[in-house]
């Protein structure tokens, strides 16, 4: 079985396929290569993985040849995070019937991009409205938590296309604001 | 000495203050809102009495509540933490008119102080340098342009009502000054309800340095070195340290000396910090907080003394102790519950916790797990001090004592405090507030370590990447709905 793993998102993230044979003594055979459709070609690796699950699944130890390395797991707005020298990162592993039942589904990028709340909180303001340009870095929305009042600034440039919610309202992590496209 | 006393606070200066007085033999009566019916403090104190709802309005910031739990528990004094009423004038008054004692300056002192127009002049008259600034309110744009000309631009507008580094704006040219000016005065008001506000030099690569003094009922005020609490962030305190490296033992007595003359000459009594900003070379008085800070423990560690005590004994009439000679270094982080990336509150329940141990390391915090971290309260979970011979070891330990820590639940601040940590700027000692700008962001390193890739894909073999609830979501009447949701809905 193999399986096709994504740390991090955008652009920046690393994707590998992984592939494990299982050995007597209970440890596993690991090899790696890079996915197919990318420039950079990575080298294909192989290691020894002793690993251990500690808890309810919420802890990961590997011993990779002889590297200890420990892990934590916690769970994101939009998934599972891996946890690692106190760095969360987001990740996405799918197996070879996952990854095909994906693909034949289609991933429908409708070309709209939706800006969520990523905490709870209440909406101060919205600084911008419907039809409006806006550039990466831009405030779109105030969001006050904690006592402290939060901006939230658009990624990268584009026009509103609609605006989900107004000043006053009270907002769930992850609930969409705006969306641009 | 009191045989009980209450503690009006929460969180870890709660546990902080029922430690001490657990040691002195003193009983604790702890008070708590509905949402902190589980915290440590309230656990392991003798009386505990439950406030109100969870909005600080209904609870830490009720005087009358507070005090008809003293009464009813016999309190003979009130130690009000850091926070909530701990600078309230009000709050002090009233109490000592009930026949409790406070554990704190009088009301006067505290309103002195706390008006931060008020308390330049009070340096001003101790002899003390204060930040090049304007005193009177400007309150037409006219008056505030001519005092920026005077002072000089860069400069900064803050509120008068203000303190604990909110209210503050910095302008850089003359054109932005009044728009500015209307706004602060706003936020002033909002957050005060006083709008005054007033200037002061935006000075170069300022340090904010600050001293601690405890004096007693006798007239008496000592003073117990200095911290360093340059590594902010939107003027919020992350990383702090004792003693200051630039400082020469000149300017430190300078100082130490600058900071009893103003607790002398307003007749303070008790814990209190006189903050400085340091730059080029001199020193100007910046603020007084008229109780313990938060990162009180490194002047403990590095004095070998305990400033709860010392309240304690100062508040119940005895003559303040002479201080110690200090020893090495001692560093604190604040462990925030924050995203590191974007700095936005993070919330959600504790789960798994790590403490670091070891000689030299100490951790002041009330976090357990199951602990809910909600949005009404502010979002630091823990502190983490180290105390080293040297500057290099104390710093070689904190970074060690972060890689130990685990919080599950949610996102803390450590990651951003390691950075600070590490970065050669901090090493080097030569930095100012505006450190944490300068720091790059490490984050995307691990996207080249391929052992997370292995990590991951192990999880997914093994079956541990099963779908966990969403963060701070419960199940109320059926559909999922978000913890601050149910909050607001409760509060209004």
């Amino acid at each position: 079985m193999r399986y096709f793993v994504t740390v991090g998102k955008g652009e920046r993230a690393m994707r590998r396929q992984l592939r494990f044979e299982e050995r007597p003594d209970g440890t596993l055979l690991a090899h790696m290569s890079g996915v197919e459709d990318e420039d950079h070609e990575h080298a294909r690796k192989t290691f020894v993985v002793d690993g251990r699950s500690l808890g309810n699944g919420s802890a990961l130890h590997l011993i990779v040849g002889a590297e200890s390395h420990d892990f934590g797991f916690e769970d994101g707005i939009e998934g599972r995070e891996l946890v690692w020298r106190g760095q969360r990162l987001p990740i996405d592993v799918v197996d070879e019937l996952e990854l095909l039942a994906r693909q034949v589904a289609g991933s429908g990028d409708s070309g709209a991009k939706e800006v969520r709340a990523s905490m709870p909180g209440i909406v101060v303001s919205v600084e911008v409205g419907v039809g409006d340009a806006i550039e990466a870095g831009q405030t779109l929305v105030i969001l006050e938590a904690m006592k402290m009042q939060n901006p939230i600034a658009a990624e990268g440039s584009g026009s509103i296309k609609a605006v989900h919610v107004e000043a006053g309202q009270a907002v769930a992590a992850g609930e969409v604001l705006l969306s641009i496209e | 000495m009191f045989s009980r006393i209450l503690v009006a606070n929460r969180g870890e200066i709660a546990l902080r203050v029922l430690r001490t007085a657990r040691e002195l033999g003193i009983e604790v009566v702890a008070v708590c809102s509905e949402a902190d019916r589980d915290a440590l403090h309230v656990r392991q104190a003798d009386h505990a009495v439950v406030l109100g709802p969870a909005a600080p309005s209904e609870s830490y910031l009720r005087t009358d509540r507070i005090l008809e739990a003293a009464q009813r528990t016999g309190a003979q004094a009130i130690h009000p933490g850091y926070g909530f009423l701990s600078e309230n004038a009000g709050f002090a008054d009233a109490v000592r008119d009930a026949g409790i004692a406070f554990v704190g300056p009088s009301g006067a002192a505290i309103q002195r102080m706390g008006d931060k127009i008020a308390a330049r002049e009070a340096a001003d008259e101790a002899g003390v340098p204060v930040v090049p600034g304007i005193n009177q309110e400007g309150s037409d744009d006219e008056a505030l342009l001519g005092f920026a000309r005077e002072i000089g631009f860069p400069v900064m507008l803050k509120a008068a009502a203000g303190g604990g580094g909110k209210g503050i704006r910095i302008v850089r040219d003359e054109s932005e000054l009044a728009e500015a000016a209307k706004l602060a005065s706003a936020e002033a008001v909002g957050a005060f309800g006083d709008g005054r506000v007033y200037l002061e030099k935006f000075l170069v690569r300022p340090r904010h340095v600050e001293v601690q003094i405890i004096a007693d009922q006798h007239g008496k005020v000592v003073s117990y070195g200095e911290r360093e609490c340059s590594v902010q962030r939107r003027h919020q305190k992350l990383v702090e340290e004792s003693p200051c490296v630039v400082l020469t033992p000149e300017l430190r007595t300078e100082m130490e000396e600058a900071a009893c003359r103003i607790a002398s000459s307003i007749g303070y009594e008790g814990a209190g910090t006189v903050e400085f900003l340091y730059s080029e070379g001199k020193f100007y008085f910046l603020e007084m907080n008229t109780r313990l800070q938060v990162e009180h423990p490194i002047t403990e560690e590095r004095f070998g003394v305990d400033l709860v005590a010392e309240q304690l004994r100062v508040a119940a009439g005895e003559h303040a102790n002479d201080a110690k000679e200090p020893s090495g270094h001692s560093i604190e982080i604040r462990v925030n519950a924050e995203d590191p990336a974007t700095f936005f509150p993070s919330l959600g329940t504790i789960g798994r916790l790590t403490l670091p141990g070891g000689r030299g390391v100490r951790v002041d915090s009330g976090l357990f797990p199951g602990l809910e971290v909600t949005p009404y309260y502010d979002s630091m979970l823990a502190k983490l001090i180290t105390w080293a011979p040297t500057r290099e070891e104390a710093i070689a330990k904190t970074l060690r004592a972060i890689g130990e820590m685990r919080i599950s639940g949610v996102q803390t601040s450590l990651p951003v405090a390691a950075r600070a940590l590490r970065a050669e700027e901090f090493c080097s000692g030569d930095y100012d507030t505006g450190i944490l700008e300068r720091i790059g962001d490490d984050a995307e390193s691990a996207l080249d370590e391929e052992v997370v890739a292995l990590a991951a894909a192990f999880a997914k073999h093994r079956g541990l990447l099963g779908k966990g609830a969403k963060p701070s979501e419960r199940v109320v009447e059926g559909k999922r709905t978000s913890a601050w949701v149910l909050a607001s809905r409760s509060v209004h």
